[in-house]
């Protein structure tokens, strides 16, 4: 879903100066950012209020904006990944019924579809637990279906460095998740 | 649990290939992960605000370029995820096509009230419009000059100049004129309502720069004062050799001397004699006031006729001594024990109020003394005194503490943080100080008497403030601000937002002082040989309206008044209402609900120690009532038993619709010279040829009385002369055929008594 790169190219040299172009990356790439946030956060407003500060800060910051070989997208995905950091500075995510109707198939009882909240909580919740490098690594793999090599564009890591993120994620996932377990057994 | 049959992602096989629980854990997360389709409307309201946020730099000055986003505008940008969107306003219109059946627009402004008044008005709509259509059906009230520009489906309407400060505003497109390209139209009119922010439009980006020039010379220590003429003074000047005359028959000095400016680094020629006060009128060489010694403290009368002194009267004590502002007719009122350090005028010109750093006392001008009040021992030291002598800084021994006195009642408030340069507004009303607790110091203020201390925020938020001085009304202070590695700037600056106005870099500057009207800066620079009193005007700083026609205390209580009345989220501040009112006066019962903001359109002498003000009272439109209502206020202000100004009489006239036309929004005068000056302010951008034949100035006797008006565009304000001025009241009257650029008469005809001043 990227657009062919020398156009793209074009496309933010052009949005530097004008307001048309930056709308039509907007347009473009709004949908993945908002539902890249969206899984990091699972809630509408902060999801919302966190895809506008993003955007404003690209606004911003167009004028800096240096093609690196990168694609775009990987530039919006950084900033992203920022604006999830701070936001989780002054807010954790909450599980709700509202939450549930939105992870799930609609046509399903709304009695499973929470137990699937619960359970989707409970995974995500490990997620965030994890370091932060990790915990953006598994995000963009996981929640984004992004490339190892893309991954490493956006975190500035190589792909073995990625994949080794992924790797220990997925083990910090399992124990803390196995964690829960025991304790909720020896209750 | 659902899971995701169907998912295969190669990479996590491969990576996972001999950990098959790693690699089942993984499509457990993959299947919990959220779905995620934003809402249209946010993806829509988003896009809008960006290409407002765009456009805003795109003003007709062309300052910035649109992408180049100040703190503010990121700022804004913050706040605009939490408050903007909730407060925006959708505008859905159902049309008759069947491709776009709807027409959305949006604006970026509606229902806010405290909008720049730099902004531009965007209008979002979803779908590519007619553009001439849509422009031609644009109407904006207070009418305005505009340009129109479209970026994509985004309307741009750019005021000509600026839009007025605190002005409600609607602006309003035609149903009619709603037409898409497409086909699609609107069923109903677009209104979008907001109102500005009472701040001035900001200068540009980076403050401009003093220019100073040498006024004189001056000796050592010793403090500066401006004259209600604009004259300067030195309590330490000194004089050419030339000059040598004692005292000086008039303030006004009939040589004249070519100021010279400092970025040459040229020096007057050699002046050597001492002379005590000195004065260094605008134009003319610098005359002596009074002779030596120095006084040690000395102050006008509010009312600008006298000058009180206190000199060493060479037995360890003071003397407390007036003469006329000109040096003449000198009187001794009292003898002090101990040295005077500061003293100042009571608001009613016949009272002197003193300190010797432990006790408060006045003397009459008979000559009657009383004790006002006496500091415990070992509590600290009075400092500073507030002009009219109501309140009093007392510095403690050391450390935090330190508190303002209130005189008469006796209580104390502590100011925040460890109290440095304390300095008081010429009203004293308004009070600053530095708190050096804070790391690097910072600078505060508060109106006297509310212990409410804002921050001020400095241009350099590393260094720290310094040599603190206010203007007559608070409106304006200057500072010192010395950054880490030691380098000060002098630095001009609005109260209470901190905006600079000015920002210089002189060498060793101390003793900052600013006009009564702010539009005048004056310091002291001290270099190897000698110490020279620099002076500069104020760039942004227009001199305000402080003539004798109303007290600066007086018009404090009046400033305070209205504030109260608009009060916070349309409700009156009940409390200080009471507060500012004479007995039996009930404003809170008379003041509207829901006001937006208020203009003090006049003021004026009503009679002997009573003063008036005109004041109009504004609720703002809204997406319910697209037009602004108005109710109009007469309010009497007298001296209340405590011997500040209360409000002795508030009527207030119902709600109703504001006409359309432009509306004066303030009339203000000064006498310089014998001239006498009124500014008066439209809301409106006005047709310029027909200012001068609307406008007359009329006697209480109701002769014409010979005058000129000019109009400046940029500032919406006609200034009308009045070479000859009569003594006593006058009258502005301007007539409906005064338009503006749209042809629409003023709301209405307008009248209202000035004091042409003495």
């Amino acid at each position: 879903m990227t657009l062919p790169r020398a156009y793209e190219d074009q496309l933010v040299e052009r949005a530097k100066q004008d307001a048309d172009a930056f709308g039509e990356l907007y347009d473009h790439y709004f949908g993945q950012i908002y539902r890249f946030v969206f899984s990091r956060l699972r809630d509408q407003e902060a999801a919302e209020d966190v895809t506008s500060e993003v955007f404003f800060k690209a606004l911003r910051a167009i004028g800096r904006y240096k093609p690196s070989g990168h694609p775009f997208s990987a530039w919006l995905y950084q900033i992203s990944v920022n604006a999830i950091n701070d936001h989780y500075r002054s807010r954790k995510p909450t599980s709700s019924l509202d939450n549930a109707i939105a992870v799930a198939d609609p046509a399903r009882p709304v009695d499973d579809r929470v137990v699937d909240s619960a359970e989707a909580a409970r995974v995500w919740a490990a997620i965030d637990d994890l370091p932060p490098q990790q915990r953006a690594a598994m995000t963009l793999k996981l929640g984004e279906d992004l490339k190892l090599a893309q991954i490493g564009e956006i975190l500035g890591k190589s792909e073995g460095a990625v994949k080794l993120l992924i790797h220990r994620g997925m083990i910090g996932v399992r124990l803390r998740l196995g964690v829960v377990v025991a304790v909720e057994d020896q209750r | 649990m659902s899971w995701l049959g169907g998912w295969f992602d190669p990479e996590l096989e491969d990576l996972f290939h001999d950990e098959p629980e790693l690699l089942e854990t993984a499509k457990r997360v993959r299947a919990s992960r959220p779905s995620a389709e934003a809402d249209p409307r946010f993806q829509n309201r988003l896009r809008a605000q960006l290409f407002a946020e765009a456009s805003r730099g795109r003003s007709v000055r062309g300052v910035r370029r649109w992408w180049r986003l100040g703190p503010a505008h990121f700022a804004w940008g913050g706040a605009f995820v939490g408050a903007a969107l909730i407060t925006a306003t959708v505008l859905t219109f159902v049309s008759n096509h069947a491709v776009d059946q709807t027409v959305t627009a949006f604006s970026q402004l509606t229902a806010q009230h405290s909008v720049s008044p730099n902004e531009v008005i965007t209008v979002a709509f979803n779908q590519p419009m007619n553009e001439r259509a849509v422009e031609a059906g644009v109407h904006i009230q207070p009418a305005i000059k505009v340009s129109f520009s479209w970026k994509s489906n985004n309307l741009v309407i750019s005021p000509a100049y600026h839009l007025s400060a605190n002005t409600p505003y609607t602006v309003t497109i035609a149903q009619t004129a709603i037409k898409a390209t497409s086909g699609a139209s609107a069923a109903a009119p677009i209104n979008i309502t907001f109102g500005t922010a009472s701040t001035p439009p900001p200068g540009p980006v980076a403050p401009p720069t003093l220019n100073p020039v040498v006024v004189g010379s001056n000796g050592t220590g010793g403090s500066l004062l401006y004259a209600p003429d604009g004259s300067l003074l030195s309590t330490v000047g000194l004089l050419p050799q030339s000059a040598t005359s004692s005292p000086s028959p008039s303030v006004t000095a009939t040589a004249s001397a070519s100021p010279t400016s400092t970025p040459e680094g040229v020096i007057p020629p050699v002046p050597d004699v001492p002379g005590a006060l000195v004065e260094f009128p605008r134009s003319g060489t610098p005359a002596q006031i009074i002779p030596p010694p120095s006084p040690t403290a000395v102050a006008f009368s509010p009312n600008g006729r006298y000058l009180a002194l206190a000199v060493d009267d060479g037995n360890g004590g003071s003397r407390i001594i007036t003469t006329r502002s000109d040096g003449t007719q000198r009187v001794k009122l009292t003898d002090s024990p101990t040295p005077v350090t500061a003293l100042t005028w009571a608001a009613t010109n016949d009272r002197i109020i003193y300190t010797d750093g432990t006790s408060i006392n006045s003397v009459d001008l008979s000559n009657r003394a009383t004790v006002l009040y006496t500091l415990p021992s070992g509590s600290g030291s009075i400092t500073a005194l507030a002009p009219g002598g109501s309140y009093a800084y007392v510095a403690p021994a050391g450390g935090t503490g330190g508190a303002l006195l209130n005189v008469l009642a006796r209580t104390d408030q502590v100011l925040q943080g460890a109290v440095a340069d304390v300095a008081f507004s010429g009203d004293g009303g308004t009070v600053v100080w530095v708190d050096e607790s804070a790391h690097p110091a910072r600078l505060l203020s508060e109106t006297v008497g509310q212990t409410a201390p804002a921050v001020v925020p400095m241009p350099d938020s590393t260094a720290s403030p310094s040599g603190v001085a206010l203007d007559s009304s608070g409106d304006e202070v200057a500072y010192l601000s010395t950054d880490s590695t030691g380098v000060a700037d002098l630095v001009v600056a609005q109260l209470p937002g901190g905006t600079p106005l000015a920002i210089e870099s002189p060498s060793n500057a101390s003793q900052l002082t600013l006009s009564r009207g702010g539009d005048q800066i004056a310091f002291i620079t001290n270099s190897a040989s000698g110490a020279t009193i620099e002076q500069a005007t104020v760039p942004g700083a227009t001199p305000k309206a402080i003539g004798p026609q109303i007290p600066a205390a007086a018009n404090a209580t009046l400033q305070r008044f209205v504030q109260a009345q608009v009060g916070q989220d349309g409700q009156p501040d009940v409390v200080a209402l009471a507060a500012l009112s004479a007995p039996g006066v009930n404003a809170a019962a008379s003041t509207p609900q829901n006001l937006s903001r208020a203009y003090i359109i006049s003021t004026y002498v009503a009679s002997q120690g009573v003063f008036g003000a005109s004041i109009e009272l504004i609720v703002d439109p809204n997406s319910g009532h697209t037009t602004a209502r108005v109710a109009s206020e007469t309010i009497l202000l007298a001296q209340g038993g405590t011997g500040g100004y209360v409000v002795t009489s508030a009527l207030t006239s119902q709600l109703r619709d504001e006409s359309a036309g432009p509306h004066v929004v303030q009339v203000s005068s000064n006498t310089v010279g014998g001239v006498t000056t009124l500014q008066v302010s439209f809301d409106s951008d006005i047709d310029a040829s027909t200012v001068a034949g609307a406008i007359s100035i009329v006697s209480a006797a109701g002769a014409t009385i010979p005058s000129s008006a000019v109009y400046n565009a940029d500032t919406r304000t006609a200034t009308v002369t009045i070479a000859n001025p009569p003594s006593g009241a006058l009258f502005l009257d301007i007539a409906t055929t005064l338009t503006d650029f749209e042809g629409q008469s003023l709301a209405q005809s307008f009248h209202t008594k000035v004091e042409a001043g003495s």
